[in-house]
């Protein structure tokens, strides 16, 4: 056919060789914000962002969240629509949507956790086993795929298969054109090592009381255990409890309108008997407050903590009364 | 600064007096004595001031 007009509208087949297709995808990476181009001019920068931002606060637009290691993937993806014609043509009408169901571990609070996920409308960026970002470029920023997730998990065990603490998740992507048309990759390179993208522990800081200026403040891990939240000074004899309140040069409070009147804070300490911070205010400052005054009690960022040694946490701010 | 598992805030202190500091931190447990010695710890240290160097000396 010597006359066409496919040459502008397609592309030439040929193929570069190690050209890239989605490997078993290992783990996801749940991140709602951006990424400018000039933090993927190169895959270290990009690896290093990732990085940056899984130690951002929860509340950070462009905080990843991490989902546990895939143990089990299976395709879910959506049925093409095909049609026919009843003298034997057929056609594909409309592409399925894709998607998979995966199993990863985790317990009935990381169960919850995930849960409260379920049916958010969220952004994935895809890790495979061959060391594979797959992410969709926008207008120059690099984002995830938009999709939706539902999880369910802590299902009693039957004991024929491997089930007890596996979370199922089905991930369902919303866009053909961002996953297939305009997917790109970025690779790991030698050195780079994705585990240093990691996920934070929620630790919530809990009033016990007070002695005027002076308030005892527990550093607690919300759970299912009936009998009561995980207070983190069991965990090491107080050495994290410690090296929380050697930070507190990067604690802060503040009373008033937004809590925008500054509440200093002159000294943080562990209080081993306790098991707790007692964190002391400026009694000049907190004369000044009225009685049954509220004020916000801010912790380091997570990468303060991370700095001071306190890994992989993110502390909760607390409303405190005076 | 850490001092005896206590950090005080450096900051805060430093343009506060060694008897401000000890009767506002005296519920940690600590002896005035100790109180006063992290007192100074926080303050920061002086540079030592250069003599000018008189043109007779230089030579």
């Amino acid at each position: 056919m010597p006359y066409s007009l496919c040459g502008s509208s397609v592309a030439n087949l040929g193929e570069q060789q190690c050209d890239k297709s989605r490997g078993v995808i290992k783990k996801l990476f749940i991140f709602n914000g951006s990424i400018a181009a000039a933090d993927y001019a190169d895959p270290a920068s990009f690896l290093s962002k990732m990085v940056e931002y899984s130690k951002l606060p929860k509340s950070s637009a462009n905080k990843v969240f991490v989902l546990n290691e895939i143990q089990d993937i299976a395709d879910n993806a959506e049925a093409d629509k095909e049609g026919s014609l009843n003298q034997g043509f057929k056609a594909t009408l409309v592409e399925g949507k894709p998607g998979y169901k995966i199993k990863t571990f985790g317990g009935s609070d990381l169960t919850k956790r995930l849960r409260m996920w379920n049916n958010q409308n969220i952004k994935i960026i895809e890790y495979d086993a061959n060391g594979v970002f797959w992410v969709v470029e926008k207008s120059s920023r690099a984002y995830g795929f938009s999709a939706k997730i539902f999880s369910k998990g802590n299902k009693a065990a039957t004991g024929q298969n491997v089930e007890e603490g596996v979370i199922d998740t089905t991930v369902g992507f919303l866009s053909t054109s961002e996953y297939y048309d305009n997917a790109k990759w970025v690779e790991t390179v030698e050195g780079g090592n994705v585990e240093d993208i990691v996920s934070l522990l929620d630790v919530k800081m809990t009033y016990v009381s007070k002695s005027t200026n002076v308030y005892k403040i527990k550093l607690e891990v919300p759970g299912s255990n009936l009998v009561g939240p995980y207070n983190i000074f069991e965990s090491d004899g107080g050495v994290t409890v410690a090296a929380v309140a050697a930070l507190s040069a990067s604690f802060s409070a503040g009373s008033g309108t937004g809590y925008g009147t500054s509440l200093p804070i002159t000294s943080i300490a562990a209080d081993n008997t306790l098991k707790a911070l007692t964190v002391t205010f400026d009694s000049t400052a907190f004369g000044l407050l009225s009685s049954g005054a509220k004020f916000l009690f801010t912790p380091p960022t997570p990468v303060q903590l991370d700095g001071g040694n306190v890994l992989e946490t993110e502390l909760l701010s607390v409303v405190l009364t005076k | 600064m850490t001092f005896n598992r206590i950090s005080f805030n450096e900051k805060f202190w430093a343009d506060k007096t060694e008897s401000e500091f000890v009767k506002h931190e005296a519920h940690h447990g600590l002896t005035d004595e100790q109180l006063k010695e992290a007192f100074a710890l926080m303050q920061p240290k002086k540079k030592p001031v250069e003599k000018p160097i008189k043109k007779e000396e230089a030579k």
